[in-house]
């Protein structure tokens, strides 16, 4: 796969293996984890797994999270884009969705929104799908908020299975 | 599993406290309001005597040392909702059995449960470094058979005739079980399913 994606202000690139210490930090903030359903990880070894199974998705899917890099510091700053479920997720599979993650710090300045929008144009206009999913903590308010102003309409909640916590569901055509 | 200090655990969503007898007060509303929480096992703690001699007997397990009964507290609503127990408890073997878990029919099927078995596990297997959790249920409750499955829990096998249920009917038990291998790969697929 290789997918390279610029907008205003961030690069979308595939995630590599020296891309692990910027992505443990990630992981490992309990800010960031607080509404993902696992605990922030604690070893290193453990983000090194967590890119070799990107880097599979890349392989079999064809597509998965990318690396996005803030222009302004060159650094990795989290991960957004499409990825092919192969998991039921609320009873649905072999569908895209949506998702993103960034450190704090990068926290309130459109990152998630400027990225989601490059991920969705890629989604509906290069890749051609008719429907994009994508799903949040009901207590995240931040992520809600964001979905529903990129025009995401929300489809129901659902119970996920890994915590057990309350999440919304939803979903987006594609606009001819 | 040191039997004389006082284990909290906790997360966002649960507080696991060990039950004392002054728990009687908060649990009471279940046992009279509630009892058939209990139909599927005999010694439950329908009714309020039979909850006196519930906490009694799990207090005097905990000075055996063979039980560590908690109760469980939910954040969200601020108030103790159910109890849980670790039983069987033997630190040669490192082996336990978690059950005598009940919550309030309103907190049954919501995220009270996994946060419950998740912290309980994660003691087990990473603090108590334990290699093998084990589960019992009646072998016809199926939701609580459900649960256990959907926390990665291996069935083992039926032990036939093995116990009876509230009404005195003799039941089979089914024995379930998660390793310590298990654990430490599930935590590690979930954490690769949020990506």
């Amino acid at each position: 796969m290789n997918i390279r994606i610029e907008t205003e202000r961030l690069v979308m690139r595939p995630l590599e293996e020296d891309d692990v210490e910027r992505l443990f930090l990630l992981d490992s903030n309990s800010e960031v984890m607080k509404y993902i359903g696992v605990k922030p990880l604690t070893k290193l070894e453990e983000s090194v797994e967590v890119i070799k199974f990107i880097q599979k998705q890349y392989a079999e899917n064809g597509i998965g999270r990318l690396a996005v890099i803030e222009k302004e510091s060159n650094l990795l700053i989290g991960w957004s884009f499409l990825k092919y479920l192969t998991e039921e997720i609320n009873g649905i599979k072999n569908v895209y969705d949506l998702g993103y993650r960034f450190l704090p710090e990068f926290w309130g300045k459109g990152y998630a929104t400027e990225s989601a929008k490059a991920s969705l144009d890629y989604g509906f206009n290069v890749m051609n799908l008719d429907k994009i999913y994508a799903h949040a903590h009901s207590e995240n308010a931040a992520s809600n908020h964001t979905l529903k102003k990129l025009g995401f309409e929300e489809k129901g909640t659902f119970v996920d299975d890994l915590d057990g916590a309350k999440c919304y569901w939803y979903e987006m055509r594609k606009i001819i | 599993m040191n039997f004389t200090e006082n284990y909290i655990l906790e997360n966002e969503v649960v507080k696991l406290i060990p039950l004392k007898n002054e728990h009687f007060e908060n649990l009471k509303e279940f046992s009279n309001n509630e009892p058939d929480i209990w139909k599927y096992n005999a010694f439950g703690a329908n009714g309020e005597a039979n909850l006196k001699k519930y906490i009694e007997t799990a207090l005097q397990n905990r000075e055996k040392q063979t039980d560590y009964p908690f109760v469980v507290f939910s954040k969200k609503d601020q108030k103790i909702i159910g109890s849980t127990r670790f039983y069987l408890i033997n630190n040669t073997n490192k082996t336990l059995e978690l059950g005598f878990t009940w919550y309030g029919k309103k907190y049954q099927g919501t995220n009270i449960n996994k946060n419950c078995k998740y912290l309980l596990l994660e003691f087990a297997f990473e603090k108590l470094n334990f290699e093998r959790v084990g589960f019992r249920a009646n072998y016809k409750n199926q939701r609580s058979i459900n649960a256990m499955k959907s926390i990665g829990c291996t069935e083992e096998g039926i032990l036939r005739n093995f116990a009876f249920d509230a009404e005195g009917n003799r039941i089979d038990a089914i024995v379930l079980s998660i390793l310590k291998n298990e654990w430490f790969d599930s935590v590690k697929n979930n954490l690769l399913k949020k990506i």
